[in-house]
């Protein structure tokens, strides 16, 4: 049973009188999710103590949650016994999330003291993925991601910037003798989910992709301040069409 | 470890693992990255493979590049592995270069593993530093003595602890799970060295993990760690889902 669930609102209404999230971050760890509301996409927040076995007291989390624009439209704190996972369903606190993008999707960013660890669990479609806290590129630090292009298939991928500055963040795709690029402009807390195959590679003189299935590679580099972390959904439809299949590639 | 040792920041290593069986495939991605640092320098990589079975065997690719993802099947690196192996194979991936100033600790790793039953991509566990010794001696770089992390599994999956060791010596791991009131350890045997070991975990769960309803769905979730009287250096962990039915691997964390 969740949270929410066993009767914790007035306890979550009293301590969100406690600790600033600003005050948290001094001394503890915060990581950043995307996180999205809809039929198809669900998060759940899941916290452990590193020393679990050694804590007898409760442990706080303090969360927030930020529009695509990065604008915060729910912030809360919640409570539970350090010895247990912190099992946090985020359904209820995205309700305020703007449609972008064909989805209603932000950044959830958490806080806790120092010694504990951060998962996101997303259920997408039938499928399931265990999260832990995403790596975050400054400055121009890069990841990368495979990417099966094909037909068939769809990557959406989503980008978090989990700083205070706007930021830029550079696309590279790689495949067979070719690698575009394109820029995409985040706000500051915002975030974004962009089609490779909808939005970016139909911009690009070049379908050699669509036939058949083409290895390639997504390089993502942050410009500027801004601090980025960054992952793909892929959707793989059936040849049929009657049924379609997501899993998480990230970092 | 002496006093003499250095600690090389662009020689590091990740232990994972991929999933083998007569009709599946598998492909490695890595991402050579020296954080900030421009310029395409050559970087060696190198991958050797090992498990039950298996004769210790590694290939050292050319061509490689900071900055620049590149990635093969497996099956053409290691044309000569046996074809009636079931089960996880352990992969440690090297990457080098050879100017000392680069830092290759952020490079990532992904592993592919499919088949017409699953489509599985995992992202490896971190690179670690490798540290080297007067003579030639190498050892990863030591993070902690245990190493805690979360199992959730929902009806129809099962979980299962994959650890390998590419160490010189045995270990001796211990897995603790905890509940509400009271909390477990098992010896999880002797892993030896450069072995891959699969410990089934479901019926662990099943007895008192924190039951949840998520999205009307019921997950199982507990807290898991894994300790070490020894250097847990030389071991990865990773939580690995599958189907219950058809016992296909879904999906892989490190822990």
């Amino acid at each position: 049973m969740c949270w929410h669930e066993r009767g914790f609102w007035s306890e979550i209404e009293k301590l969100q009188r406690f600790n600033s999230l600003q005050g948290m971050e001094a001394t503890g760890i915060t990581s950043h999710f995307w996180i999205a509301s809809s039929e198809c996409f669900s998060s759940a927040l899941l916290v452990v103590a590193e020393d679990v076995g050694e804590k007898a007291s409760r442990a706080l989390v303090s969360c927030s949650v930020c529009d695509v624009d990065g604008v915060p439209v729910q912030e809360f704190q919640v409570e539970y016994p350090a010895r247990e996972v912190g099992v946090i369903e985020l359904q209820p606190f995205l309700s305020a999330l703007k449609m972008r993008d064909g989805l209603a999707h932000g950044h959830l960013i958490v806080r806790t003291n120092e010694g504990f660890r951060h998962f996101c669990r997303y259920q997408l479609g039938e499928q399931s993925a265990m999260v832990p806290t995403p790596r975050l590129n400054r400055g121009r630090e890069m990841s990368f991601m495979p990417l099966l292009l094909g037909s068939h298939r769809e990557h959406l991928l989503v980008l978090v910037n989990d700083s205070e500055a706007e930021s830029q963040v550079v696309l590279r795709i790689m495949y067979g003798t070719r690698s575009p690029e394109w820029t995409v402009q985040i706000p500051p807390n915002g975030s974004r989910m962009v089609s490779i195959e909808k939005e970016l590679l139909p911009t690009f003189d070049d379908s050699s992709w669509k036939k058949g299935v083409v290895q390639g590679y997504l390089r993502v580099s942050p410009r500027g301040s801004g601090a980025i972390s960054s992952a793909i959904i892929e959707r793989v439809e059936s040849i049929e069409g009657d049924n379609e299949m997501y899993r998480w590639i990230g970092v | 470890m002496g006093l003499s040792e250095r600690t090389i920041a662009n020689e590091v290593v990740s232990k994972c693992f991929f999933w083998r069986a007569p009709d599946t495939r598998s492909r490695i991605h890595f991402f050579p990255t020296a954080g900030t640092a421009g310029g395409h320098y050559p970087v060696a990589c190198s991958l050797r493979l090992f498990g039950k079975g298996l004769k210790d065997r590694s290939v050292e690719l050319e061509g490689g590049r900071v900055s620049q993802p590149d990635g093969l099947r497996i099956e053409d690196a290691f044309p000569d592995l046996p074809s009636d192996i079931s089960g996880p194979v352990g992969l440690e991936v090297g990457l080098k270069v050879s100017q000392g100033r680069l830092n290759l600790l952020g490079s990532e790793v992904f592993i592919e593993s499919s088949s017409a039953q699953m489509n599985m991509v995992y992202n490896g566990a971190p690179f670690r530093v490798v540290r080297r010794g007067d003579g030639d001696s190498v050892r990863v770089e030591s993070l902690a003595s245990k190493r805690t992390g979360v199992v959730a599994v929902q009806g129809g999956q099962t979980a299962s602890l994959i650890i390998i060791n590419t160490g010189l010596d045995s270990a001796k791991p211990k897995l603790t799970m905890f509940r509400e009131e009271r909390e477990d350890s098992v010896q999880l045997g002797t892993i030896g060295p450069l072995t891959v070991f699969e410990f089934p975990l479901h019926e662990l769960l099943m007895q008192g993990a924190q039951k949840h309803q998520i999205q009307s769905t019921e997950v199982q979730i507990a807290p898991v760690c894994c300790s070490l009287s020894e250097d847990i250096a030389q071991l990865e962990f990773y939580v690995l889902y599958r189907d219950a039915n058809s016992k296909t691997p879904c999906f892989v964390n490190v822990l």
